[in-house]
């Protein structure tokens, strides 16, 4: 066998490599996660009620000035409930503002978990309808954005957020915008 | 026999062809024929396989409310579409765009299938040369 039939005999084995390396790393993604269209542009219109105060709405003023979680939650989301003692500490430790939105949820659920566990939220929005959470672009609670001083939208999250995820993802982030 | 026949067939009477979008109504024909296409061109991100019009989920059902509502309010398919593509980005679009940087995906299976054929039509007309003799 000449070398240059050798090496023929070696394309298909390149290009099924090629074509085994894509699919081995599209295995590794969670491709449901759908990439947000918000990043680095303003944020969204910003007005629900205030959970607390129904009378009173929220505006998206709220955001600027500092760096802002905006958490997604709901009562009936376990995993949202899940991450519930991480915003305590996130909240204790004053490093950002942390603002909720519960989103289409039983007012009286909410309350009475709040009053339960605790508030680490300094605002929170009452998005009944959704339509809130539609201008954000939610899809699947929980859904944790970071807003820079300017109320920017710099970062989305969707998922639990653990320890581990805070640690390695949000607060190199956060610490970048202070 | 023929009773048993007949209550097959009603098994067949399939509900899922019932019209969803008779759930929604609009004062003119234009508008309902609007909300069905969009409908079907949208995609549900909680079941991501389904069109709007083929999922349950709440917020399928959120969004075909505010579909349906912009339509009533005048809003034209192409503008209620690019309202949706900046909340949620392109993916909501259940056909991807043909732009020039989809063209792969849409074209490469068919590029990859005559590659293919054609690359094997050589393999057996090269070995169909070679045997015959000199």
């Amino acid at each position: 066998m000449t070398i240059s039939r050798a090496l023929k005999s070696f394309i298909p084995f390149i290009i099924l490599s090629v074509i085994g390396f894509f699919l081995w790393q599209a295995l590794g993604e969670d491709l449901r996660k759908i990439p947000s269209p918000l990043i680095n542009e303003s944020t969204p219109e910003f007005s629900p009620p205030n959970l607390l105060n129904p009378k009173l709405q929220l505006n998206k003023k709220l955001f600027l000035g500092h760096v802002t979680l905006l958490n997604v939650w709901a009562t009936w989301c376990s995993v949202c409930m899940s991450e519930y003692p991480i915003f305590m500490d996130i909240a204790r430790s004053h490093l950002v503002s942390v603002v909720g939105l519960d989103y289409k949820d039983e007012r009286t659920d909410a309350l009475n978990w709040l009053h339960e566990h605790g508030n680490p939220f300094n605002e929170i929005g009452y998005d009944e309808s959704g339509n809130t959470g539609i201008d954000w672009g939610v899809y699947g609670i929980p859904e944790t954005f970071i807003i820079d001083k300017q109320g920017v939208v710099r970062y989305k999250y969707v998922g639990k957020i653990s320890r581990v995820v805070w640690e390695k993802t949000f607060l190199p982030k956060i610490l970048a915008l202070q | 026999m023929k009773y048993v026949f007949l209550l097959c067939g009603m098994l067949f009477i399939n509900s899922t062809f019932a019209n969803a979008t008779d759930l929604y109504s609009f004062s003119t024909e234009n508008q309902q024929r609007q909300f069905n296409t969009l409908i079907h061109e949208l995609r549900c991100l909680v079941c991501q396989n389904q069109t709007l019009a083929e999922s349950n989920a709440g917020l399928a059902l959120d969004l075909k409310n505010q579909i349906a509502s912009k339509l009533r309010l005048g809003f034209s398919s192409a503008q209620i579409k690019e309202y949706l593509i900046q909340r949620y980005g392109e993916t909501i679009l259940y056909m991807p765009p043909l732009s020039k940087h989809t063209w792969i995906l849409w074209f490469g299976p068919f590029a990859l299938l005559l590659g293919g054929c054609g690359s094997l039509i050589f393999c057996i007309v090269a070995r169909g040369s070679e045997a015959r003799p000199g």
